[in-house]
């Protein structure tokens, strides 16, 4: 028996895992992973393209010509300013032709300004200067108006007696910003990492749940509808097909619970935040996976059985599917609050479990030993009684043609001997 | 000794009787041809002789042990709904099913080809199943019953789909086996098959055995016919004086005369050509169809 049940294991592990919907699923994190790489790229290669093609305009700065007509006399102006995206050439003129001067070197190409500084400039509350532009477009008017204020301000310093450098030195007062950290950036990964983990692995456990079950309803409908099952029936009973499905397809779901859990499992291991978390708790964590993952495909298996194709078994597979559901329910609880009479309950009550005690397991407070293997058999017994159950389903669908059975009809199956 | 007994096995689904207190001993190394019309409860007679299903009721014996559960690996069986991985390669389909049924992997591709050659589709060995046409796929599937030597092959209508030549060729095969001393079950609705093929008969209707023996006596129960063409215009009545004849009809020239179960046409030419002369007579031998046509009626009557 046991080796019919491993050759059927082996064929439909082979047939599930060497398929490209297989590869793609082990490929799926890796994909999921890159995707940021990709957007942060094609973002990062638009803006390098905008550069590229936008740089003829941009690297070269605007230059701005700043013709000042200083009434009071005080002012001592560069040569020559550069502010960001524009240089401004600085020309001394005489208050006298300002105007005339300033109109005569108008240029097209370079926005043309006109400081007048008033007489008054160094004592005076009111205006202390006007300044003229050629263009209204201009965008320099505010950064222009700005160093003009800076030049009159510094020439009232010197005519009040002061330096201009020391009153901006003790104008200048600096001080740090900083965030109060009640909680330390890595206390707070901690924080993350603890309350991640149980979930993480309850999603872990309820995809490669799903993706072992419906890999056996498939492959049992293929094997009605290839007319292949009276021949395996002439060779196996209905109990070595379906257990030797049931551990084939066990196997795929743990070579990608593998593939995406895997690479974890030697950082959770060694992680001093995760330090509750050994390979005992590992191991435990993995006899859970490997009991809900029977669980849940027995059920796939025993309607996939009853069908005829994937569309009628959609009826038949939202009880399933929402059984399951429900029993993983209580793992968020236990995930939140593993301490409670609640959680402890949760966890060795079938079916919920072997969602439940995974979850506590990974938990800080994690569970003794002898409720883990209390748990682990109540759950593993369950199993066993949904497994011979659905193997009645299983032994009378297989042969069943026409109309599906209703869910009334399976059940009835179940508990007919 | 029996291959295979069953005893006052009932088997229902439902309201519906398939099968009714059957008793049938199929003997070890004889052709047997299972016979009956569609719903007489032979396929699931079958399935409960491999134990795809359970009786109601009764008992099950096949190859000595009291289940097929403990001696699949000794059964060959050829459903009639016949099926194949598509996508899987020919050789991998018959070493998977041959593996199934207790075949060492050491030189099972030696075995497989083997096989393959003697239906002439050794070139195929790599060949995925979904691309051989339907008779090379008829074979395949013929062959995965045959791969393993079995002591007890179950064919379910293991003629239909393939041509007269690949016929003859697979009616050859089946007889080796037997020859090599396997048991042969036998299901068909063509008659020739079973008259060509068995040595024995079971004929099912209506979930019971309505009969069961050698092929020769089978045919001694239904009537023989004398078929004679007369020389000249006679009232075919005047031969109901005739003790053995049961009825005489007229059929375009030639009248046909049914005789009595039991009656030896031949004692009665005599007789026959005293009252009607005629230019040919012959005895036809009557036909499994016609026992089977025969015991249907009377089982509905």
């Amino acid at each position: 028996m046991i080796r019919r049940v491993y050759l059927i294991a082996r064929h439909e592990f082979v047939k599930t895992v060497f398929t490209r919907a297989f590869a793609f699923l082990i490929a799926l994190p890796i994909s999921l992973a890159t995707i940021p790489l990709f957007i942060g790229g094609g973002i990062a290669g638009i803006a390098g393209v905008a550069q590229m093609f936008g740089s003829d305009e941009e690297e070269a700065p605007s230059v701005v010509i700043l013709h000042v007509a200083d009434a009071s006399g005080q002012l001592d102006p560069p040569a020559a300013v550069s502010i960001d995206e524009f240089d401004i050439q600085i020309v001394p003129v005489p208050v006298k032709d300002a105007r005339k001067m300033a109109a005569a070197d108008d240029s097209e190409q370079a926005a043309t300004f006109l400081l007048v500084v008033h007489p008054d400039a160094m004592t005076t509350e009111e205006d202390s200067f006007t300044l003229y532009f050629d263009q209204e477009e201009a965008e320099e008017k505010s950064q222009v108006r700005n160093i003009a204020r800076d030049w009159i301000r510094d020439a009232r310093f010197v005519h009040a007696g002061f330096d201009p450098q020391v009153v901006e030195d003790l104008r200048s007062v600096s001080g740090d910003i900083e965030r109060l950290d009640i909680i330390t950036r890595t206390e707070e990964v901690a924080f993350l990492a603890k309350k991640g983990l149980p979930f993480a692995v309850l999603l872990l456990m309820y995809m490669t749940a799903t993706v072992g079950g419906n890999g056996l309803l498939t492959s049992t409908i293929e094997d009605r509808n290839t007319r292949m099952v009276e021949i395996l029936l002439g060779s196996v009973s209905p109990q070595e097909l379906m257990l030797g499905k049931l551990v084939g397809h066990l196997g795929a779901s743990v070579m990608l619970a593998v593939f995406w859990g895997g690479p974890a499992i030697p950082f959770i291991i060694g992680s001093s935040i995760l330090a509750f978390v050994g390979p005992i708790q590992v191991m435990y964590v993995f006899a859970f996976f490997v009991v809900a993952t029977l669980t849940y495909a027995t059920g796939m298996g025993a309607i996939g059985s009853a069908v005829n194709d994937v569309r009628q078994a959609q009826l038949l597979i939202t009880p399933v599917a929402l059984g399951t559901l429900a029993a993983m329910a209580p793992a968020v609880y236990v995930g939140v609050y593993p301490d409670t009479g609640l959680s402890v309950f949760f966890s060795l009550c079938p079916p919920f479990g072997v969602y439940a005690m995974a979850v506590r397991l990974t938990t800080e407070s994690g569970a003794p030993h002898w409720q883990v293997w209390l748990s682990l058999l109540l759950s593993a017994g369950f199993a066993a009684l949904l497994l011979a159950a659905s193997g009645r389903i299983y032994r009378l669908g297989l042969l069943l043609r026409g109309s599906p059975p209703n869910l009334r009809t399976l059940l009835r199956w179940m508990f007919t001997p | 000794m029996n291959a295979v007994e069953l005893r006052n096995v009932t088997k229902s689904f439902g309201p519906t009787i398939a099968v009714d207190g059957l008793d049938l001993d199929i003997r070890q190394g004889v052709i047997h041809g299972f016979l009956g019309p569609n719903g007489s409860g032979k396929t699931t007679t079958i399935r409960m002789i491999l134990s795809i299903l359970y009786p109601d009721d009764g008992q099950v014996s096949v190859l000595g042990k009291a289940s097929a559960h403990d001696s699949k690996q000794r059964i060959g069986y050829l459903p009639e709904e016949r099926g194949l991985y598509p996508k899987m390669k020919v050789g991998a389909f018959l070493s998977y099913l041959a593996s199934l049924k207790g075949v060492p992997s050491q030189g099972m591709r030696d075995r497989v080809l083997d096989w393959l050659e003697r239906v002439e589709l050794a070139d195929k060995i790599d060949t995925p199943c979904e691309d051989l046409s339907r008779g090379m796929k008829q074979k395949v599937q013929t062959l995965q019953a045959l791969i393993h030597q079995p002591d007890l092959l179950i064919l379910d209508e293991p003629f239909s789909g393939l041509d007269p030549v690949n016929r003859r060729l697979m009616a050859d095969l089946f007889l080796a086996e037997a020859e090599r001393g396997c048991t042969l079950i036998l299901c068909t609705h063509m008659m020739h098959h079973a008259e060509e093929l068995c040595d024995h008969i079971v004929m099912m209707n209506l979930g019971r055995k309505v009969l069961d023996g050698p092929i020769r006596e089978v045919r001694k129960l239904e009537s023989g016919i004398l078929q004679c063409e007369p020389v000249s215009d006679h009232d075919p009545d005047s031969l109901l004086s005739i003790p053995g004849v049961k009825s005489v009809r007229r059929d375009a020239h030639e009248l046909r005369i049914h005789l009595e179960a039991g009656v030896d046409g031949s004692t009665l030419i005599p007789d026959v050509t005293r009252i009607v002369p005629c230019s040919r007579i012959e005895i036809e031998r009557p036909s499994l169809e016609d026992v089977f046509i025969e015991t249907v009626a009377k089982a509905k009557t």
